[in-house]
């Protein structure tokens, strides 16, 4: 399987709680159906690396990002709201502005819960491409998708509608507790790297 | 210009899995949804043996 070209990675910058799993895992798929393939902090688990130089590393070599900056509300335990989806997003525009070369080429997405929220809590990004999701995977979906069918509007490269993509991805999930089952992982206990793995594995298995 | 497919890509991911074996397990579970072949006796349903008659 040939690797994924600068052009083709796209890093998601999106909450890892199980509250946003469901979109979480919506938008890895339908990136992949797309024909990118995601990149996300959580596929190296390299103890001796500095997350932050992971970050660094992966934001390098992806010309498009996913950046969902929804999460606002306080932790449940520290009562603290997180700010790494934030912190991401500035490294990924200041790789855009002080970047040279290719980096000058990147592209992002930001998504929130609604459109127009991100003006009360991080009014500085106005000029950003900015959509909501609502929290509704369907949306979520459909967003990315358009998003990156706009990203590549010049080229000659076919990528199936919103709809066609969810419904597909309706089909993997209805397969995943097979899928897992027959390749002895646990389905609610999956890592990201055996995740992507299976969506991968089940697209190429399940062209459109 | 004429359209094409983007193909499939993936890096190599620190994974317990292979992706050939998701494939071929992808495919299994498509070929049973589909009613293509019965995977217990691999044997096509669309393609039924000729019963010769003597």
């Amino acid at each position: 399987m040939p690797a994924p070209t600068y052009a083709q990675s796209v890093f998601v910058n999106c909450p890892f709680d199980s509250d946003y799993a469901a979109l979480f895992d919506a938008i890895i798929f339908t990136v992949h159906d797309c024909g990118f393939v995601a990149r996300c902090a959580l596929e190296i688990d390299d103890g001796a690396q500095v997350r932050i130089d992971k970050i660094f590393e992966l934001i390098q070599k992806c010309k498009y990002g996913i950046h969902d900056i929804s999460r606002t509300e306080p932790d449940p335990i520290s009562g603290l709201p997180r700010f790494n989806m934030p912190l991401e997003l500035g490294i990924f525009l200041s790789a855009r502005r002080f970047g040279s070369g290719r980096q000058r080429q990147k592209v992002c997405l930001v998504l929130d819960k609604e459109r127009y929220r991100y003006q009360q809590f991080c009014s500085d990004i106005a000029g950003q491409d900015i959509w909501a999701h609502d929290g509704d995977i369907q949306k979520a979906v459909k967003v990315v998708r358009d998003w990156l069918r706009n990203a590549t509007a010049n080229s000659n490269i076919v990528i199936p509608g919103g709809g066609r993509i969810f419904e597909r991805y309706e089909l993997f999930l209805s397969e995943l507790p097979q899928l897992c089952q027959n390749l002895n992982l646990d389905q609610d206990d999956l890592i990201f790297n055996d995740f992507s793995t299976l969506v991968v594995g089940w697209l190429e298995a399940n062209p459109w | 210009m004429p359209k094409v497919r983007r193909e499939i890509r993936n890096v190599d991911r620190d994974t317990t899995i292979s992706r050939r074996d998701v494939v071929v397990v992808a495919k299994e579970i498509r070929a049973k949804r589909s009613g293509e072949y019965s995977i217990k006796t691999n044997t096509h349903k669309t393609a039924p043996k000729l019963q010769r008659k003597k």
